[in-house]
């Protein structure tokens, strides 16, 4: 069985706001997935559902083929918002504490103190750390019962430069080992860069359920400029080749109808009188996706 | 259980304030018991040695001692709703359910260590009278009205579990202790509304007053302030008057303890964590 999380129906009202509606979802084991939504998409609720600290309205889920949550849970790995642990405590302290909780034997501190590399300030109060430090100790504590899933929240909210390549960098060694990763973002260049599959949700609804590269195998889009750019952008609008075209700083960008190839439109162009100083064609990103998809639901509604 | 209390454990003794307010707290309760024959208020530019006037004899030790300890709940109070809320202000009790603890656990894991903070307290209160009664007075009868060791036990446990509940709701230590002292107004306002509209009217004298029986009121009924006689004193030498401990407000309490806290585990069963 390669299913790891089945959800049925989930659905979470706050009074009359519908925060999910209806999430049919199934998660398979040892992907990295991307949870994609603006703010107040449902990303949270659903979260916090799949680790029943916020009870649903409706519907069902089951981690493992099975609804025994309180079971199930030890097997999961998880931090939503901001890393949480008793700020008079050491680091090693609370990972003690941790694994009471999970049942674990402490044997298990060192080696997560390593792969988040604490090890050396593990005798430090948590309340000291900064917050880079603060997110890979959260990490650390997830990874204490050896979760089959791990589930972050915003990971990399906050931090800096140095503290995202890092946290990135310790979600991929964890990957590798064949962890399923669960992790909701409305960072899309994140999500992009390191996971395999991405979900997309917006007012409580799956948008779109994934991999990261069929999401940006739909369409094409290119590139264009000329020096007289408004002259260029009248031809674009005039031809029946692209659609949805857009002025970027000096740059026209646009959606490509059909299959065609750079040098047919160079030549179509150059047959019009004009000469392009720029012409890429790429696959569209997560990003322009993600807003197509955001559109078109706003379309229907 | 066990890894309940291993938990709380950790929570609570690997902080060093924590520690540190927990000896205090116990010697304070022992230091007390201790200090008494050394307290000599004067009235009138006169000392009045309570030892002299039977502070200290049995049967009227366990009252006295216990009556004078019974307010000691409130500071078990604070201490139970400042190791509550700090959970919320930490958010560790989210992250706590996170990790595995399930919500009974989590309450079950604060409801146990109030409890037992709760027994060690009447213990060692007990012990104490026992070994203070056994220095001034003989053997024979020491334990006659030490019943008021288990009243005081209860009377912990039914105001902690007000405590704990207050605690969960209001999930901020300033909130939860300040609204202990709303909700003691308030049914002192009870009190006074049954006073002027059932006492007032019917003259009999033997009614008893309901409001005795509301959760605060009948916790702090249970050890009632010691009864004094003066013209036995000065026929008998002993000032006091024996008391028994009045066991249908320990049953009121017990009764208000299994409601708060069931209503506390509903509360957090209920609501989102």
């Amino acid at each position: 069985m390669n299913i790891v999380l089945e959800t049925e129906n989930l659905s979470k009202n706050y009074g009359k706001i519908q925060a999910v509606k209806n999430l049919n979802l199934t998660v398979e084991k040892g992907n990295i997935y991307g949870l994609l939504g603006p703010n107040g998409s449902g990303k949270s609720t659903t979260l916090g559902m799949l680790l029943r600290v916020v009870n649903p309205s409706f519907g069902t889920w089951k981690w493992f083929n099975s609804d025994k949550h309180e079971e199930t849970i030890k097997q999961i790995g998880a931090i939503i918002e901001s890393p949480k642990f008793y700020p008079y405590l050491s680091a090693n302290q609370n990972l003690k504490l941790v694994s009471d909780i999970k049942n674990t034997s402490y044997k298990n501190i060192n080696p997560v103190l390593e792969l988040v590399g604490l090890e050396k300030r593990k005798d430090d109060l948590f309340k000291n750390y900064s917050l880079g430090m603060k997110q890979r100790l959260a990490i650390a504590a997830a990874m204490l019962n050896n979760p089959k899933v791990l589930i972050l929240d915003e990971p990399t909210n906050g931090l800096d430069p140095e503290g995202i390549i890092q946290i990135r960098q310790i979600i991929q060694r964890i990957a590798a080992n064949g962890t399923t990763i669960i992790m909701a973002s409305h960072l899309l260049d994140e999500v992009e860069k390191i996971c395999s599959h991405v979900v997309v949700l917006n007012k409580g609804s799956v948008l779109y359920n994934g991999s990261v590269k069929e999401i940006g195998n739909e369409e094409q889009i290119i590139e264009l400029s000329a020096n007289d750019l408004n002259k260029l952008l009248l031809m674009v609008q005039k031809s029946n080749l692209f659609k949805e075209v857009a002025i970027q700083k000096d740059k026209l960008i646009a959606e490509i109808k059909k299959e065609i190839s750079p040098e047919e439109i160079n030549k179509y162009f150059f047959e019009k009188g004009i000469i392009l100083s720029h012409l890429v064609l790429k696959k569209a990103n997560l990003e322009r996706q993600f807003f197509h998809l955001l559109k078109n639901t706003k379309n229907h509604v | 259980m066990y890894r309940l209390l291993k938990i709380e454990w950790k929570k609570i003794f690997f902080h060093k304030a924590n520690r540190i307010f927990y000896t205090l707290y116990f010697l304070m309760i022992i230091g007390i018991i201790l200090f008494m024959p050394y307290i000599k208020p004067s009235i009138n530019g006169e000392n009045i040695d309570l030892i002299q006037l039977g502070l200290f004899n049995t049967p009227f030790i366990w009252n006295n001692i216990a009556y004078i300890m019974s307010f000691g709940k409130l500071l078990l109070a604070i201490i139970i709703i400042s190791n509550v809320t700090m959970e919320f202000n930490h958010g560790t009790y989210k992250q706590n359910i996170i990790d595995g603890l399930s919500k009974k656990e989590f309450f079950f894991s604060k409801w146990l260590s109030a409890a037992l903070l709760s027994l060690i307290s009447a213990l060692i209160v007990g012990i104490m009278i026992f070994i203070v009664a056994s220095i001034y007075n003989p053997m024979a009868g020491i334990l006659v009205n030490s019943s008021y060791i288990f009243a005081l036990f209860i009377e912990y446990l039914g105001f902690i579990s007000i405590a704990l509940f207050l605690a969960f709701l209001f999930k901020r230590s300033v909130f939860a202790i300040l609204s202990l002292f709303v909700w003691n107004i308030l049914e002192g306002i009870i009190q006074i509304i049954e006073f002027v509209f059932r006492k007032l009217k019917v003259s009999d004298n033997n009614i008893i007053a309901l409001s005795n029986y509301l959760p605060l009121k009948s916790n702090g009924n249970i050890i009632n302030l010691p009864k004094f006689n003066l013209v036995q004193y000065l026929t008998e030498g002993s000032i006091f008057k024996e008391t028994t401990v009045d066991f249908s407000y320990v049953i009121a309490s017990f009764f208000y303890f299994i409601i708060f806290s069931f209503f506390t585990y509903l509360l957090i069963k209920k609501r989102n964590a």
